[in-house]
């Protein structure tokens, strides 16, 4: 290999060229790429005007003058010595001393005019950027390249060649101004300038990253005291300066992740992040644990919510822990469950067990209400703790790539997140409400009162303020369901006694009214006032289904001793009034049933124990009617023998006055016999007893009026003497 | 006799219950109040069969909605209900319907969706295209109804009844039925 005098190597490699001839590729201090083939010196390219490729695919390299590109075949760290030695030979000053050839070949190039000069400049200058941007990261690896964390030391080293450079450039600026083909002597310096500049500010980047202010802190981090106020916030700082460093490495360029340098301080950060994490978690369990031991000393009522106070300092903390070591976050999340579910299951507990031992039925919804205004107040303050505390309001995966997920989605995630967490803190709140349930329920209207409450609370106008996303409406919904399903229950109670009610009647001398219906009138006027504030729709479908298994068991009901009609008569009666006082549109029907059940009955009774009080002048009469039916006129009925005016007097005389007043007296006390004392119904059988006697009276009155007038025949009793008759009766029993 | 279990699901105030209490006692109930779980029993005769309806007619209000799985596992078929005068009511329909598909796990679960309140007309902010497009989109049969006026109330049930026969023939519940169930303890 020839050289040109004074100039030397600064590196030589071997490539495969063209059709894979084996040439070497020399970088010559002059500031020129030559190639050679064994020693025949091939070509040059001048490299501040040709363009040097060392970053194509598959090992290649490029030169690229005027329109022209020759390329070979090396290794890699052949490549990465021609850009290194490339890079040096043009900034080291031997621009200033272009060879002949070169600057014939710079001119050879671009033939320009004077006009066209600041052109001519503004295209190399942009060749030279781009030149400068290649060949920074070479020239960054060879500055950083086994250097530990002497960073500044660089940057400074740094700063002073780009001033030195700068101090050279006006220098040759102020020559260039002299000559006119000094043009690539200013393009080469000003390159050199670039570069230098390029590589201060890249320094300063990775010095502003990853040697922040408040990362001055690390070494004494393990010394810092979380139980002081001032000890915590420079504790918050170095954590948030080292979260945000840390996270700058995701989006960090990868030729500065390559350097060793860069490298170390990362690991150095990583190792300081873990160390705060375990700091951090071993004092927030020591913390927890310490306000547990206390929450569980007896005699502190109301410590379950004093830790909300002490632990709010540390929430940043939580949701640093959150970002950056899920696992010690877990841990402490699990402590804390463990410890508050355990507290607030006792305090739950207390209050349930006090309101069950002071439970009269008139304080049932005041007791009630307590307990869940403590189960809300309880829940609530924890929800929002949490939320805060344990930072469930931040997607974690938001914050971390610090892109937003899709909406909704955060938000869904964060919903579940909580009801996990609120679950797993109350895990026996829903059972111990139904337990206090249960009890309540043991009351005869008990379930009634809890549904009222509960239905109250999570139904009612006030429940509508308290939020959508409050984990206790969802557990105090879970009770409504399981005090109306207890109300349910206990008319089905109810019904399944109706049968049982109808057999104790069977044992008493007379039946009377079956109990159930006292009993419906005093579930109606305890709870009309149990439901005055709503579920009145409740209430309505509970009398609907009672009364109407009650008109169905009263119809089939039977007694041995008093009559089916009687039975009827009574209940249907007593029922309808009840019906009737509900004033439930939805009765209206069962209303007008009870009622024409218990007129039906009435008439049946009437009719049958009645009877014909002048059976044989009724029947008599009957003749006369069918006779009258079959064509014979009313006056001429009396000629007839079977109806003649002495066959009728003869059947009067049979009915002497006194004697019909003892068939009534007798028909009274049947009457008096069979009906109970409670109804009080005695007077209205009696009336309808009285009338049925007057219709009878004044049907066979008219007959004889019509058929034997003049005859002087009169029934045994006037109307006056039967009103009288009744009434006297009456009067005396 | 052959039981049905039916649920009726729906957002709160659509009708559930005034149409569950219209086919079951005949009866409108003008006054609104939340339901927070009803069970009624009905006997009817469907194709000359006798039938005995469960139905559960549930809450609509949101914060009941964690009850919902339990009800869907229970249940055979299911009445869906929007009011044709509410359009959000309509939209909530479809995350029920694929709570029912999921608890259900298949596809074919007899359903019958109902637009209640049609007497309103007035108010009317969901056409019934929507509903029929809707219905076309699920699957399943489209009824407009109103408890009010009382139209197509019973044969929302019916056709479900008939559905929940088509599914599942009788030799099925005959086995089922061999067990003696015992309802009031």
């Amino acid at each position: 290999m020839k050289f040109e005098e004074g100039v030397r190597p600064v590196c030589s490699v071997s490539v495969s060229g063209n059709g894979g001839r084996s040439q070497r590729l020399v970088v010559e201090s002059s500031g020129a790429l030559v190639v050679f083939e064994g020693s025949a010196r091939l070509r040059s390219w001048p490299l501040h005007i040709a363009r040097l490729r060392t970053d194509l695919p598959n090992g290649e390299v490029s030169i690229e003058m005027g329109g022209e590109t020759m390329k070979w075949i090396c290794s890699d760290e052949s490549r990465l010595e021609l850009s290194r030695a490339a890079v040096a030979v043009t900034i080291s000053g031997s621009t200033h001393s272009l060879s002949e050839v070169e600057l014939g070949a710079l001119l050879e190039d671009t033939e320009i005019d004077d006009g066209d000069a600041e052109k001519h400049v503004k295209q190399l200058g942009e060749k030279l950027a781009q030149l400068d941007a290649l060949n920074v990261g070479g020239m960054l690896a060879a500055a950083t390249e086994g250097g530990g964390s002497k960073l500044a030391a660089r940057l400074e080293e740094g700063s002073a060649f780009g001033a030195a450079l700068s101090v050279r450039v006006s220098k040759l600026e102020a020559l260039t101004r002299l000559g006119g083909g000094a043009i690539q002597a200013r393009s080469g310096a000003a390159r050199a300038d670039t570069s230098a500049r390029a590589l201060r500010a890249e320094l300063a980047e990775i010095y502003d990253w990853l040697d922040a202010p408040a990362l001055a802190d690390l070494d004494s981090l393990q010394a810092m005291s979380l139980g002081s106020v001032e000890g915590r916030a420079r504790a918050l700082a170095a954590a948030e300066a080292l979260r945000s460093t840390l996270k700058m490495e995701k989006s960090a360029p990868v030729y500065r992740l390559r350097l060793t340098a860069v490298r170390e301080r990362l690991r150095r950060l990583a190792r300081a992040r873990d160390q705060l994490a375990a700091a951090l978690a071993r004092h927030l369990n020591n913390a927890l644990i310490h306000l547990a031991n206390e929450a569980h000393t007896p005699g502190l009522p109301g410590a379950g919510r004093r830790h909300h106070g002490e632990l709010q300092s540390y929430a940043p903390f939580m949701r640093w822990l959150r970002d950056m070591d899920e696992r010690a976050y877990d841990a402490l999340v699990k402590v804390y469950v463990g410890t508050w579910s355990k507290v607030y299951e006792r305090e739950v507990g207390a209050a349930c067990d006090a309101a069950r031992t002071s439970l009269y039925p008139d304080q049932t919804d005041t007791l009630l209400s307590d307990v869940l205004t403590l189960v809300e107040t309880i829940c609530n303050n924890e929800q929002d703790f949490c939320t805060q505390f344990f930072a469930l309001d931040v997607d974690p995966k938001e914050s971390s790539d610090g892109e937003k997920s899709e909406s909704g989605g955060g938000e869904g995630r964060q919903a579940s997140d909580t009801r996990r967490l609120m679950a797993d803190l109350f895990p026996t709140l829903e059972q111990q409400l139904v337990t206090l349930l249960a009890h309540v329920e043991r009351d005869p209207y008990g379930a009634m009162r809890a549904l009222a409450c509960l239905g109250r609370r999570v139904l009612g106008e006030a429940a509508a303020d308290t939020g959508e996303k409050r984990w206790a409406r969802l557990v105090l919904a879970a009770a409504a369901v399981a005090a109306k399903r207890g109300a349910d229950r206990s008319v089905t109670d109810r019904l399944a006694t109706l049968p049982e009610h109808v057999k104790q009647a069977a044992k008493k001398p007379k039946c009377g009214i079956f109990a159930f219906i006292p009993e419906l009138e005093e579930m109606s006027a305890v709870c009309e006032s149990i439901f005055a504030g709503g579920r009145r729709a409740d209430l309505d479908r509970w009398y609907l289904s009672l009364c109407t298994a009650m008109v169905a068991t009263i119809g089939s009901a039977e007694h041995p001793r008093t009559p089916r009609e009687i039975v009827h008569l009574e209940n249907f009666h007593r029922l309808h009034a009840a019906v009737c006082a509900l004033r439930v549109p939805a009765l209206d029907a069962l209303r007008r049933e009870t009622r024409r059940r218990y007129t039906e009955a009435l008439r049946r009774y009437v009719t049958q124990y009645f009877g014909r009080p002048l059976d044989k002048i009724t029947q008599f009469f009957e003749g006369v009617s069918e006779a009258v039916a079959a064509g014979a006129r009313e006056e001429e009925v009396c000629y007839r023998a079977a109806y003649s005016k002495h066959a009728l007097r003869k059947l009067l005389a049979l009915y002497p006055a006194g004697e019909v007043r003892r068939a009534l007296h007798r028909l009274y006390r049947t009457v008096e016999k069979h009906l109970s004392e409670e109804c009080g119904l005695l007077q209205v059988v009696w009336r309808a007893m009285q009338e049925e006697f007057m219709a009878q009276h004044v049907a066979l009155q008219s007959r004889i009026a019509a058929c034997y007038p003049g005859a002087g025949l009169a029934l045994p009793l006037t109307t006056q003497d039967i009103l009288d008759a009744f009434s006297d009766i009456a009067r005396e029993h | 006799m052959r039981e049905y279990k039916i649920v009726v699901l729906g957002s709160g105030g659509v009708g559930k219950s005034a149409l569950t209490v219209q086919f079951v006692q005949g009866i409108f109930v003008e006054k609104y109040d939340p339901t927070i779980e009803d069970s009624y029993r009905k006997q009817v005769e469907v194709d000359g069969q006798q039938c005995m309806l469960e139905i559960l007619d549930t809450a609509g209000t949101e914060q009941f909605t964690a009850m919902r799985d339990l009800y869907m596992k229970n249940g055979q078929g299911f009445v869906l209900v929007y009011s044709i005068t509410a359009q959000s009511t309509f939209n909530d329909l479809q995350d029920l319907r694929e709570q029912i598909l999921r608890v259900k796990d298949t596809n074919d679960v007899p359903m019958v969706l109902v637009g209640n309140k049609c007497d309103l007309d007035a108010e009317r902010v969901v056409g019934k295209q929507q509903g029929a497009n809707l219905a076309n989109h699920f699957n399943c049969v489209f009824m407009e109804t109103s408890a009010k006026a009382k139209i197509s109330v019973n044969e929302v049930f019916y056709d479900l009844v008939r559905q929940i026969n088509k599914k599942s023939p009788k030799e099925e519940n005959k086995k089922r039925n061999k067990k003696p169930i015992c309802r009031l303890l």
